[in-house]
């Protein structure tokens, strides 16, 4: 431990060593000797018919055509004797006369260019001509849905910013930019509707932000590890989604959404366990049918953490239990193998795991190919060679397949790993071993909180009006109310009345 | 120290209904009917019901006595006994849920040895579970409440397993009523109300009620369902089994797990006993954070070093106590330890604590 | 502090997962009793029976047969732990056997031992074999096991056929019980196993058996029938079965005089399946019901007549006496019980006739 906090010390003095250096540099020329040293850096003097002018800024990052559409025609012909008179010819918006050089600096490596009269001037006319490279809007991969919009979260937090613009036009969708990272810089915002969120949870989310100490925020899922409630948990607190629609559904229950700058997934909190068996696109179906959908989700998660090590513990000590007509089946499958139930077990789902991981890395194409092979031949050939019985090759196999019904990914990944202990308990004291594991799992459940709400609402604590949209999903004309959870300041989503009215026969 | 406690670490008062119960239904409920019928015989269902009655007027005392000044029973000893007596009484209860949570750890786990493992380690097994207690008292009571919530809600579905052995159900087995008399049915009241103890921690997590007064209610409907719910096992098994015959089964609610079949698990004990721990993790959690809150209010003591400290002595209790016949002795006389408090210390102090106020006000 | 804390537990974890291991029972590595049976030999011997079914992989099973002699259950089971590859295990455990021999000295100290195992369930079925229980189960019964073979065999009789419902429990539930006596089937060996009578029992102790013709009658006084079978033949060429029958049951007790008079009431519900004779007009149907009256009639007063004379009470008139009376003394009805004077009232209906006029 110790010696982790000493190089972690280090390395902190380095940085800010690093820091200084590039504090000293007050003086702009130091500065672009400095910049000069990358072989992207444009620092050159531009001739034109009366006089001439000094161009510098990072072609990597910044649009050249600005500069020979927007800006050198307008100057051609004039007298350039005052960086203001080139301010007012150039019709780009926003530039800035200044000469403060951290401005400059910072400016410069954001996508501005700067111009001067003269090598020695200190004043500056910064250009704000970025480049845009961004992926253009894509259907969703992660959290597909066959009906519904087909719009994805980018990388580019201005287009993500637009996107829930678009879907919620009030001003009092808010928006709070933050840059956090020392190396890195990104942009991160937090966006609530005021008026509507409950103050605190916004509140939280922004000083959590601000605490944040780290060189680099390359995707949410690194805010998600720091600002979690309790970052050690196997357990996602925050929700993750690449879904604009669902983002701005979340904002207008009252919820928090996080954005990162190249992240295309958005976190929202303060979330609950029950909405990660949640798809949104249990929104756009009949809410029976919904309802019908999430209950075999919750209880394809239950089947899929509970079913190996239920077999273990069965098939090792509670052989009692066991129906007698199943007995001739498990029986001859087990008879050649050689080892015992949790060994086979361990064993099997390792190679689903191993399968998975595989998959996951390679290419899609040839991705597909080993989920065949490796469910195939290796599944026949290990059950063939007496390794493994073909009754667990099948619950496995199932148990897999439902770990995947969960629609957030992030909770999928827990419900992989959660099994080994319950697997290891089962071994060591069958069934009791199970419960043991699970009473665990439940009182972690209940210690977690996701923005400092109860992580197990609507469950515990128990919140009947919260429950409608939770395991099952009442009509919108029942929603009528915000979740309690979120304690809103506007409770009232829309009027109870106006939405449950009911028509006589015939009317 | 005083019993004031922040407003977010306070529940609702409806979960008290969930207090109440789960700690009242734990190992007792798998065994209540043999000791209940050895002494009135199939009338016994009328003890259930006046042993029920009776903690109903306990609760209504405890809410009078809570109500007068908002305190906790610590607070009361004080008031009563000065400062430092008052340490002596709440000592007594720190024992007392000591040797409860010891007395449920241990049926448990003994009812684990003698039906599923014979050769389970004590030790380790007393440990994990001790574990599991730290884990959960640990993270405040908003989560060993939660605890009691849940160890009410989930293993709810085990009332099911009730309707299986009516299919061997001999009705007539329950008439003719009143053929033992008031003295015996007395009797086996007394017996019964072992199976209600336990609530007692009400007079400690009072102070962690949002609005107490209001769920003086809900502490009845507790009191009043786990009623309901020993009549309906003693109802079922009464069915079930002979008068006779009841009579040389240790723990009747299991026998009847036995003949449970269904297509897909034959025999449901294994599964029933296994889910029990939920049933009775309530109970030692409840008690546990009672007793290390009391230490922490009485000596200043930091709570989690208190906990530490009880589960430590549990683990060593556990250990010490060995075969049926020595935990059937120290089982009972926990029961009757808490026989006394709940029949005995309660309505005095009601009593004293009453008149001492009385007296104060009119000073 | 906390490094500590996560040694020990790290500690525990290693300990409890190597060390203390529990008896662990992997379900193909023991030998899983199917049936176990018991005779009486010679000088207070009793030989015990077991068989242990062999699941091989192509889904066959053969039936492997253990026996042992000894004055004690417990010692027959140690004798055989010694001569099977694999530790036993008796939680399934479906049929316990006796021969009338055994039986009729009495089988509880033998139940007992299967109730105090806390593996053994409580449906566990219970026969008495006419002749020797080693005998039943040491048969060829196709590729089935033996002990399987012959708990389907008594289970099939007690959903469909004529046989009472008899398991561990039901046994032991009337044997404490303070106004009934215990019940088994009783199976009979000829060429073939047969399961079609019922044992009776005063106490623990076989002391009679009811007879083929008569157990289906035997079932209706216990007013358990439902969807059994019963046919008729009073004449050479006359004949005719009911199926999918069922009863209701009700006790009917005259307490007016100082020895109680008992009806048995049955109505019975039935469909015909068989009929050899007219075509079935309402009339016809009406006298067919008649005649099965008549005959259910007497056989139920013959049954009766035979428990009165063993005084033995299976049907649980003494428990139904109980339940009305407050000041029941089980040594007075056992004294009153065989004079006592019940009569079986039968009321036959059938409801339908097939599908054919």
């Amino acid at each position: 431990m110790k010696l982790f906090r000493s190089k972690k010390d280090k390395w902190n003095k380095k940085v800010s060593k690093l820091m200084k250096q590039s504090k000293k540099m007050d003086d702009l020329q130091a500065l672009l000797e400095a910049c000069q040293e990358s072989n992207d850096f444009f620092h050159y003097e531009h001739t034109f018919e009366n006089d001439t002018l000094w161009i510098s800024y990072y072609k990597s990052i910044v649009d050249a055509d600005v500069l020979h559409k927007a800006v050198f025609p307008y100057l051609e012909k004039e007298s350039l004797n005052s960086l203001e008179k080139v301010q007012s010819l150039i019709p780009v918006e926003k530039t800035i006369i200044t000469s403060n050089v951290k401005d400059i600096e910072k400016n410069l490596l954001n996508g501005h260019m700067i111009i001067r009269l003269n090598d020695q001037e200190k004043k500056c006319l910064v250009v704000n001509a970025p480049v845009k490279k961004e992926r253009s809007i894509s259907p969703p991969e992660v959290e597909f849905s066959v009906v519904g919009p087909k719009e994805a979260f980018v990388e580019s937090i201005d287009t993500n910013l637009n996107l829930l613009r678009v879907r919620l036009p009030i001003k009092e969708l808010k928006v709070k930019e933050f840059t956090i990272g020392k190396l890195s810089k990104t942009k991160v915002a937090i966006i609530y509707i005021a008026g509507l969120t409950n103050e605190e949870n916004v509140n939280t989310v922004k000083q959590r932000v601000k605490e944040v100490e780290i060189d680099q925020v390359i995707d949410s899922s690194y805010l998600t590890q720091i600002i979690s409630d309790n970052p050690k948990s196997l357990f996602p607190q925050l929700l993750d989604t690449e879904r604009p629609d669902r983002a701005a559904a979340v904002l207008a229950e009252g919820k928090v959404v996080v954005m990162v700058n190249g992240s295309p997934h958005v976190l929202i909190g303060p979330t609950n366990l029950t909405e990660f068996f949640g798809a949104f696109e249990d929104y756009f179906l009949n809410p029976i049918l919904a309802s019908a959908f999430r209950i075999i989700r919750f209880f394809a998660v239950i089947f899929s953490i509970l079913v190996t090590p239920i077999y273990v513990a069965v098939l090792t000590y509670h052989y009692e239990l066991i129906p007698s007509d199943l007995f001739g089946t498990l029986i001859s499958s087990r008879e050649v193998v050689p080892l015992p139930p949790i060994l086979e077990a361990i064993i099997l789902e390792l190679t689903i795991e191993l399968l998975r991981e595989a998959g996951a890395r390679l290419p899609t194409k040839v991705g597909q190919t080993i989920g065949i092979v490796g469910g195939i031949v290796i599944g026949t050939a290990s059950v063939e060679a007496g390794l493994t019985s073909n009754v667990l090759l099948i619950i496995i196999a199932l148990a897999a397949l439902a770990s995947f019904t969960t629609p957030v990914y992030q909770m999928g990944n827990t419900i992989r790993l959660i099994r080994f202990p319950f697997l290891i308990l089962a071994y060591m004291f069958g069934m009791v071993g199970v419960v043991i594991c699970f009473c665990f799992m439940l009182a972690h459940l209940l210690r977690l909180t996701s923005l400092g709400r109860p992580f197990l609402e609507p469950l515990y604590p128990p919140r009947l009006k919260d429950l409608k949209d939770s395991i099952i999903r009442f009509p919108f004309s029942w929603n009528t109310k915000r979740p309690i959870q979120l304690q809103t300041q506007d409770t009232v989503r829309y009027s109870k009345k106006k939405a449950r009215k009911k028509k006589d026969i015939d009317e | 120290m005083s019993s004031s406690v922040p407003d977010r670490l306070k529940v609702s008062p409806g979960l008290v209904f969930f207090l109440v119960t789960s700690i009242q239904v734990g190992v007792g409920i798998l065994s209540f009917q043999t000791t209940i019928v050895e002494k009135a015989g199939y009338d016994s269902w009328m003890s259930i019901i006046i042993a029920g009655i009776s903690v109903h007027i306990i609760i209504w005392l405890i809410y009078k006595m809570l109500m007068k000044e908002h305190k906790d029973v610590l607070d009361i000893h004080v008031t009563i006994f000065g400062k430092w007596l008052s340490k002596v009484f709440g000592v007594l209860f720190v024992f007392y849920f000591i040797l409860l949570t010891i007395s449920v750890l241990r049926i448990y786990i003994e009812v684990i040895q003698v039906w599923m493992f014979p050769e389970i380690n004590l030790l380790v097994i007393t440990t994990i579970l001790a574990i599991l207690i730290f884990y959960i008292v640990n993270g405040g009571f908003r989560v060993v409440v939660g605890i009691c919530f849940l160890g009410f809600v989930i293993p709810l579905y085990l009332i099911l397993t009730l309707l299986f052995p009516l299919e061997f159900a001999h009705y007539e087995n329950l008439t003719p009523i009143f053929t033992h008399s008031i003295k015996e049915i007395m009797n086996a009241s007394i017996t019964m109300t072992f199976s209600y103890i336990g609530f007692s921690t009400l007079l400690f997590y009072y102070p962690f009620i949002k609005k107490p007064e209001k769920s003086h209610k809900y502490a009845h409907f507790g009191v009043a369902f786990t009623t309901f719910l020993y009549l309906a096992v003693a109802f079922v098994t009464f069915v079930f089994y002979d008068e006779e015959q009841i009579k040389t089964v240790i723990y009747p609610t299991l026998g009847i797990w036995k003949i449970m079949e269904m297509p897909f698990v034959e025999r449901f004990e294994y599964i029933g006993i296994s889910s029990w721990l939920l049933v009775i993790l309530p109970n030692m959690t409840l008690s546990t954070w009672a007793a290390s809150r009391a230490i922490k209010r009485l000596f200043g003591l930091k709570q989690r070093i208190a906990l530490v400290l009880i589960l430590v002595i549990s683990i060593i209790g556990v250990l010490f106590l060995k075969g049926y016949h020595m935990i059937d002795i120290y089982a009972q006389v926990v029961t009757y330890i808490g026989f006394g408090i709940v029949y005995g210390y309660i309505p005095l102090l009601f009593i004293i604590y009453t008149i001492v106020l009385k007296v104060r006000k009119s000073k | 502090m906390r490094r500590i804390f996560m040694l020990l537990a790290a500690l525990i974890f290693l300990f409890g997962i190597s060390g203390c291991g529990l008896r662990k029972q992997i379900i193909d590595d023991i030998s899983l009793i199917s049936a176990t049976g018991f005779d009486a030999g010679e000088e207070g011997v009793i030989m015990g029976t077991i068989t242990v079914p062999r699941f091989t992989k192509d889904q066959q099973t053969q039936t492997h047969v253990f026996k042992a002699e000894s004055h004690t259950i417990q010692r027959n089971f140690v004798k055989i732990e010694t001569q099977v590859q694999r530790p036993l295990a008796i939680g399934k455990i479906d049929v316990i056997l006796f021969n009338e021999e055994l039986a009729s000295k009495g089988i509880k100290d033998i139940k007992d031992l299967f109730v105090r195992d806390p593996s053994v369930g409580s449906r566990v079925k219970m026969a008495v074999v006419e002749g020797s229980s080693n005998d039943v189960l040491t048969r060829e019964y196709w590729d089935q096991d033996a002990g399987i073979y012959v708990s389907s065999m008594i289970e099939q009789g007690v959903d469909r056929g004529n046989l009472p419902d008899a398991n561990i429990h039901i046994f032991t539930y009337a044997l404490y019980s303070r106004g009934q006596d215990p019940y088994l089937p009783l199976l009979s060996v000829g060429e073939m196993v047969k399961a079609n009578k019922v044992a009776l029992f005063k106490e623990d102790r076989y002391v009679g058996k009811i007879p083929e013709h008569l157990v289906f009658a035997f079932k209706l006084l216990l007013g358990e029938v439902n969807g059994g079978e019963f046919s008729l033949r009073e004449e050479e060429d006359y004949y005719a079965a009911i199926a999918n029958v069922t009863v209701k049951r009700k006790i009917k007790m005259d307490r007016t005089q100082q020895q109680p008079k008992i009806t048995i009431e049955l109505n019975v519900e039935s469909s015909l399946r068989e009929f050899k004779g007219e075509d079935t007009k309402p009339k016809v149907v009406a006298d067919l019901e008649k005649k099965f009256e008549r005959t259910l009639t007497k056989q139920c007063e013959e049954i009766i007549k035979q428990l009165q004379e063993l005084n033995v009470d299976p049907i649980g008139l003494g428990s139904f006496y109980r339940s009305k009376e407050r000041n029941f003394n089980e040594k007075e009805w056992d004294a009153m019980y065989p004079d006592l004077e019940i009569k079986p009232k039968i009321n036959v209906k059938i409801m339908e006739v097939g599908i054919r006029k």
